[in-house]
């Protein structure tokens, strides 16, 4: 009998606590693995919503019983969110006074504390434990993940899941955040990117040897999600974005494509699902355009099942889009998808439309498409939900297995 | 002795250009000419001229003994005559040895059938008229697109005073029977004649296969298998498109063609000839009874790669709902864009059934996916109806 493989785990955001795609996939990814013979330790900054006494704490929360949860005192920092403006947060702290945190000033001081903290907290909290194998997510990880592999004399894998280049749109990379991203891709025995896509900018944009980088697709779990699609009984077909308001996520090229849509369906609605720096401008936009009564933003939300499942069509106008699990999720709702064809989702799925993301001419004439032709959305969403099968937790922690077994020979 | 019988269907698909919503209504001009013309080009250049070649050099070589048949399409001979003229020639050239049968079948290479009767049989006039043009002949013997065939097909091509029509050779209709015999359809009588599909797909599909325990096949291999079958006729039936375009050169199929009939006379029991003899010396050994629409495509040998799913039914019932509106405009343009909109390759295109039947799809599919597929079709006929509304 083989003893269990012991993975230190570090991550930034885990259920409930997530902004974006990254807490789901870790949840998913987990749960799969620590069926596989392995102990997992799961590090990650406290979630401000358990205030504990101490530097660090150490939760076995019932939910979660597969991992040995380590908070580390935490923060209200958001790493996907790339931008100067910041006012946004501002406003949910004034909501949440328990937020210690005072002052985010873009990637100010603040913002690189916040790592180093992490970094130095996990360091000091890990000392004692025993590992075979660290796996880092992300570039906030990164400095953690370097100095415990120094420490414990442990190979390190890290995987990328969107760099600086992506949540910025390419347009203004921070270069503090790149080196690190750099370090420690140079530094890690082994990279795992989540696409093709992904791989091929950490070969150009970081001249990570391509022999070192292992692509695994995200998985889904298709049963935690809502396939009869509801009805909301209105005589209006429902468009949704669901994503951060960022430049990455492309929001400016759905109200481009929403204003084409609507010359020639005026009954639709564009539903926005999601918060962000840029949620100001786009609110602007749709006046500008005319069109402000046809979109509707909803803001963050928690529950975004319900909104996949009540959407007639649902888009991912990503400009940069490592992967794409939104796209995956809509699928697993039975909602027929249109995925921009600079995403890493798009090397893998078949059953839907991809279009490229600037083309809100094509865009438009797809979703005109999608919602005048009933039998063009059967079919697609039909066979998108079979084709789910092949995108299972299981089959991403066998490969990450693999990962782990590679670089501890 | 047992006759073989080679035929060879010649077609290119009609592919549409890219035809958005912002078309429609501003521009009826759908086919996409620059890439039609490309793969024609291709085509003519891997498989047509050389293939004619080797096959005029058969003849020359073997005088009578060596006999084939063709059917070509109206539309592709209307894209050669305006683009390849010289490839026209040289199919005129093969026939005038008059070694070569020709059969009719649809001009448009169409499901003309399943839209109506009379839109059928209208098509089928349309090729005799082009072959009597282009070829100076009455063909006596018919195919339907894709081989579909019904007692009821063979019965309307029966009355349009056929001598034989061709069939796939269904295991589940002959049951023990063998295809190498010439049949009867049930009611009409007409003879049809049935393509004995494993042995042509040995070339169709598996020749180049590494996979096939028989690869490499040798003309001489295929011959030995030709002489010991059974029965009166064995029936091969494929794509000309097999011969450089399927198959490419480096596979060796051009020698395997250029040697298969000195291979086969050195068997001693095999003789070629065309379909019409077949059925003149050949008598009926029993009737073909098949109640439902076949088809030669596929591994299931039906509509499903055309009509199965919702997209397509969706389209074939509104490109079948025009028929009435659009000839009555007697606008020649519109019902002419109308007809190649039948083509079936439009359909095919749709087909979602992937997965289940390999990459033969795929391969040949202008689209990134069957709903794109769907979707340029879909606008392509919001565009005719809007022209029907003013014409």
């Amino acid at each position: 009998m083989v003893s269990d493989l012991n993975v230190l785990m570090l991550g930034w955001e885990f259920p409930p606590f997530k902004s974006g795609g990254l807490g789901t996939y870790l949840h998913g990814f987990t749960k799969a693995l620590s069926k596989k013979d392995t102990k997992i330790t799961f590090v990650m900054p406290s979630t401000g919503v358990k205030i504990n006494p101490g530097f660090i704490e150490v939760i076995q929360a019932d939910n979660y019983s597969h991992l040995d949860l380590v908070e580390i005192e935490g923060f209200d920092f958001h790493p996907y969110f790339p931008s100067e403006n910041y006012s946004f947060f501002e406003e949910r702290e004034k909501q949440n006074p328990d937020s210690v945190n005072k002052s985010i000033n873009a990637y100010g001081f603040d913002f690189f504390s916040k790592v180093r903290k992490y970094t130095v907290s996990a360091v000091r909290k890990l000392k004692s434990r025993q590992c075979d194998v660290i796996h880092c997510h992300d570039w906030m990880t990164f400095p953690a993940g370097i100095a415990l592999k120094e420490q414990k004399k442990k190979p390190l894998v890290v995987t990328i899941h969107s760099t600086e280049f992506d949540r910025t749109g390419n347009l203004s990379p921070n270069s503090q955040i790149c080196e690190i991203e750099g370090k420690g891709l140079h530094l890690a025995d082994r990279v795992i990117t989540i696409s093709n896509y992904m791989k091929q900018q950490l070969i150009e944009r970081y001249n990570v040897p391509s022999e070192k980088i292992s692509v695994v697709y995200n998985g889904i779990d298709k049963s935690e999600y809502i396939t009869d699609s509801t009805s909301l009984a209105l005589n209006e077909k429902i468009v949704l974005f669901l994503g951060r308001l960022t430049i990455q996520k492309g929001p400016d090229w759905f109200l481009e494509t929403a204003f084409q849509v609507l010359k020639f369906l005026p009954n639709t609605k564009f539903v926005v699902v999601g918060d962000g720096d840029m949620l100001p401008s786009l609110i602007n936009k749709s006046i500008a355009m005319g069109i402000s009564d046809k979109v509707v933003f909803s803001g963050f939300q928690d529950d975004v099942k319900k909104f996949y499942s009540v959407a007639d069509l649902f888009v991912m106008p990503s400009v940069s889009e490592p992967f794409g699990l939104t796209a995956l999720e809509a699928m697993a709702s039975n909602t027929p998808v249109i995925i921009s064809k600079q995403s890493g989702v798009s090397e893998v799925v078949n059953h839907c439309f991809k279009v490229d993301f600037w083309d809100s001419h094509e865009m438009a004439n797809k979703i005109i498409g999608l919602l005048s032709h009933e039998s063009l959305s059967n079919e697609m969403k039909k066979n998108a939900f079979s084709e789910l099968q092949g995108f299972s937790w299981n089959t991403v922690a066998d490969q990450c297995l693999e990962v782990y077994k590679g670089v501890m020979n | 002795m047992p006759s073989v019988c080679l035929y060879f269907h010649v077609h290119q698909p009609l592919r549409l250009r890219h035809y958005s919503l912002f078309d429609i209504g501003k521009n009826n001009d759908y086919f996409d000419d620059s890439a039609n013309k490309f793969y024609l080009e291709r085509a003519s250049r891997k498989c047509y001229l050389p293939t004619n070649k080797v096959l005029l050099d058969l003849i020359e070589k073997h005088g009578e003994k060596f006999k084939f048949c063709f059917s070509i399409t109206g539309v592709f001979l209307d894209q050669l005559e305006q683009d390849f003229p010289e490839v026209v020639e040289s199919f005129q050239k093969l026939v005038d040895t008059g070694n070569v049968e020709l059969f009719d079948e649809t001009y448009y290479h169409s499901l003309a059938y399943l839209v109506s009767k009379k839109e059928f049989v209208k098509q089928v006039k349309m090729h005799s008229k082009k072959f009597k043009k282009v070829f100076g002949v009455k063909p006596r013997i018919f195919r339907n697109t894709e081989a579909m065939y019904s007692n009821e097909i063979a019965s309307v091509v029966s009355e349009m005073n056929f001598k034989a029509i061709v069939a796939e050779g269904l295991s589940n209709t002959l049951g023990w029977r063998s295809p190498n015999f010439v049949y009867k359809a049930k009611g009409s009588g007409i003879k049809v004649l049935l393509r004995n599909y494993k042995l042509s797909d040995d070339i169709a599909f598996r020749f180049s296969s590494r996979e096939w325990n028989e690869w490499p096949l040798t003309a001489d291999k295929y011959a030995s298998w030709l002489s010991s079958n059974r029965g009166h006729c064995i029936n091969l039936f494929m794509d000309y498109e097999t011969f450089g375009e399927h198959q490419w050169e480096s596979t060796g199929i051009f020698n395997f063609l250029r040697h298969l009939p000195e291979e086969a006379f050195k068997q001693g029991n095999l003789e070629f000839s065309t379909a019409s003899e077949i059925i003149n010396d050949f008598p009926v050994v029993g009737e073909f009874d098949v109640p439902y629409i076949s088809s030669w495509a596929d591994v299931d040998r039906d509509l499903s790669a055309w009509l199965e799913n919702e997209m397509q039914k969706q389209a074939f019932n509104e490109i079948k709902s025009l028929e009435e509106k659009i000839l009555f405009s007697r606008n020649s343009k519109l019902i002419q864009d109308w007809r190649k909109m039948q083509i079936s390759d439009h359909f095919y295109y749709m087909c979602t059934k992937w997965f289940a039947d390999g990459d033969v799809h795929k391969y040949f599919n202008p689209y990134d996916s069957p709903y794109e597929s769907f979707l340029n079709y879909a606008n392509v006929l919001s565009d005719l109806k809007s022209r029907l509304k003013i014409s």
